[in-house]
């Protein structure tokens, strides 16, 4: 799988509208498990070329499944 | 509006209240509430539902869980394959080529995938000096046009050196090491050596003679010697785990990078615990140079349909998680790379990204194999069948532009077959060669792999996010 280390993929929650109390924050909980490469959609905050392109290679460089190495 | 039919939603089994929203394109994954959860379930690939209040399909939509609309989404995966696409190298852009020294081998596995090409009318020799001083001139001639427009990428290019076996304990043999560790030094090159293992030990002293070590060895150990011996099996009968234990072991001792895989299926998946208490009790899961991967077995090339013990649907995996469960110290010692939703899911609970698998593996992306034939190929398992074949290198480089092409167009965004699949950016359309092969797309259990994953990964990263959670108590 590509993946890439996120030093910024910190959990966020995102509190519930006003008026909710505890149990809607149970049931309406937003909270952020990993940002994916989302900031890479519609190229914005694309960061620069080099780091597009180690993330490029992470994503794009793997190993065969069948029966080669660990890439 | 439209929700996202990437959006995979799995309920935690032992937290009634919550749910998993996971967008297989982009990778980002949230903790939602159960009813929230079960409202998207239900509206995948369409309309929100009414219910569904403007905050919440706001933050919803910041995530790109929802879109304006079904073509905002496509532009933009349309956009981030472009953008990939654009960044990588030209032609070979993993830039690695295979050296198939022969297609001879000194076991009978159960389950060899090149079983058809020993003997009858495939030549059992190993490729001539002659063809790998063409292979080596191919490599250098495209290594030093990639050097010429800058295009080449921050890791050395790799020579993978595969057969049959390549390290069979003869002449010729070991000439051809010689000379492939030989050009790794003077180019710069990486190389590894993809091996059985039994052998491994009488090479150690040619490497060490050559001044250039393998950057990576991968020796195939199916479980401890009972099961082992029955799978890999000597010519003549006999097993070969002794052999292969000790040659790990000599390998780790001259620091050389070794890596383990365990072919998985039904029929030694029980050893697995033994298997990774005989690692642990080695020593070896604590060397910087070893590391481990259970691999489930696959039939891409149609050639052991009567083997019984392959499953493709989630009977392997749901049998290893169980078996993690019950001993979570295997984690530690097996990767599980191979099973793409269940890595996937892995990664994402320590917080880190993953993307989009627009290239399923090498062999779509131009990666170029050598056989003893003077044949060309882009996939090593297809390797010795006439329909996976793209061209030739010997006598002379003879690249088949239309047979490529069968191969390079098996992206995950250009692959018509897939483009309504909700899971394809995480399988990447499966196999190449089972497509080019078999004519269609094998279709893998993602959907109960990532449910199994959530779950099994939920301590994880409830653990991560308790203070975020604060309503919540972890798992």
């Amino acid at each position: 799988m590509p993946r890439f280390k996120s030093p910024s993929a910190t959990p966020s929650g995102t509190a519930p509208p006003t008026g909710a109390g505890k149990e809607a924050a149970k049931t309406d909980l937003v909270i952020d498990i990993s940002e994916g490469v989302t900031e890479l959609l519609g190229l914005r905050g694309a960061g620069t070329v080099s780091q597009l392109k180690e993330i490029v290679a992470d994503c794009c460089l793997q190993a065969c499944d069948c029966c080669l190495q660990i890439s | 509006m439209y929700v996202s039919k990437y959006n995979v939603i799995v309920n935690l089994r032992d937290r009634g209240d919550v749910s998993i929203i996971h967008n297989l394109f982009h990778g980002r994954a949230c903790l939602i509430g159960r009813d929230l959860g079960n409202a998207l379930k239900t509206a995948l690939g369409s309309e929100p539902p009414k219910s569904l209040n403007t905050h919440y399909l706001s933050l919803l939509r910041d995530r790109h869980f929802v879109y304006e609309s079904r073509e905002e989404e496509e532009d933009e995966i349309a956009e981030m394959f472009h953008l990939f696409q654009d960044h990588l190298t030209p032609g070979n852009a993993g830039r690695k080529y295979e050296i198939l020294l022969n297609y001879d081998c000194n076991l009978r596995c159960v389950y060899c995938f090149q079983k058809k090409m020993r003997g009858g009318a495939i030549k059992n020799f190993p490729m001539t000096e002659a063809q790998l001083d063409a292979v080596l001139k191919t490599v250098a001639t495209i290594e030093a046009r990639n050097a010429e427009g800058n295009r080449q990428a921050s890791e050395a290019a790799l020579l993978s050196v595969v057969g049959g076996e390549p390290l069979l304990p003869d002449v010729r043999h070991r000439t051809a090491l010689t000379k492939i560790a030989r050009f790794a030094a003077e180019h710069d090159c990486r190389y590894s050596i993809t091996t059985n293992g039994v052998a491994l030990i009488d090479y150690l002293d040619l490497f060490e003679a050559c001044g250039r070590k393998p950057n990576h060895v991968q020796v195939t150990v199916d479980g401890p010697r009972q099961i082992h011996d029955q799978r890999r099996i000597a010519i003549g009968g006999g097993g070969s785990f002794d052999r292969i234990v000790e040659g790990i072991e000599a390998g780790l001792s001259a620091n050389i990078p070794i890596g383990v895989r365990v072919n998985v299926d039904l029929m030694n998946v029980s050893g697995i615990t033994e298997l990774g208490a005989l690692i642990r009790s080695k020593g070896w899961d604590k060397s910087p140079h070893f590391s481990a991967y259970l691999a489930p077995v696959t039939d891409h090339s149609a050639v052991n349909k009567t083997y019984k013990w392959i499953k493709a649907d989630a009977t392997i995996i749901k049998q290893l998680v169980a078996l993690f469960e019950k001993e979570p110290e295997l984690e530690d010692v097996f990767r599980m790379k191979n099973f793409r939703g269940f890595d996937q899911v892995r990664e994402l609970s320590r917080g880190g990204r993953v993307g989009p698998v627009f290239w399923r593996c090498e062999a779509v992306l131009g990666q170029l194999v050598f056989d003893p034939s003077g044949d060309l190929y882009t996939c090593f398992e297809a390797a010795g069948r006439e329909k996976a074949k793209i061209g030739r290198y010997f006598p002379d480089l003879q690249i088949d532009a239309v047979r490529l092409r069968r191969w390079t167009s098996l992206n995950t965004f250009e692959n018509a077959s897939c483009s309504g699949c909700r899971f394809r950016f995480t399988c990447a359309s499966g196999c190449p060669w089972h497509i080019v092969g078999q004519g269609v797309t094998e279709c893998l259990p993602i959907e109960e792999e990532l449910e199994l994953a959530w779950n099994h990964f939920a301590p994880v990263f409830m653990r991560r996010l308790a203070p975020a959670a604060s309503g919540l108590a972890p798992c």
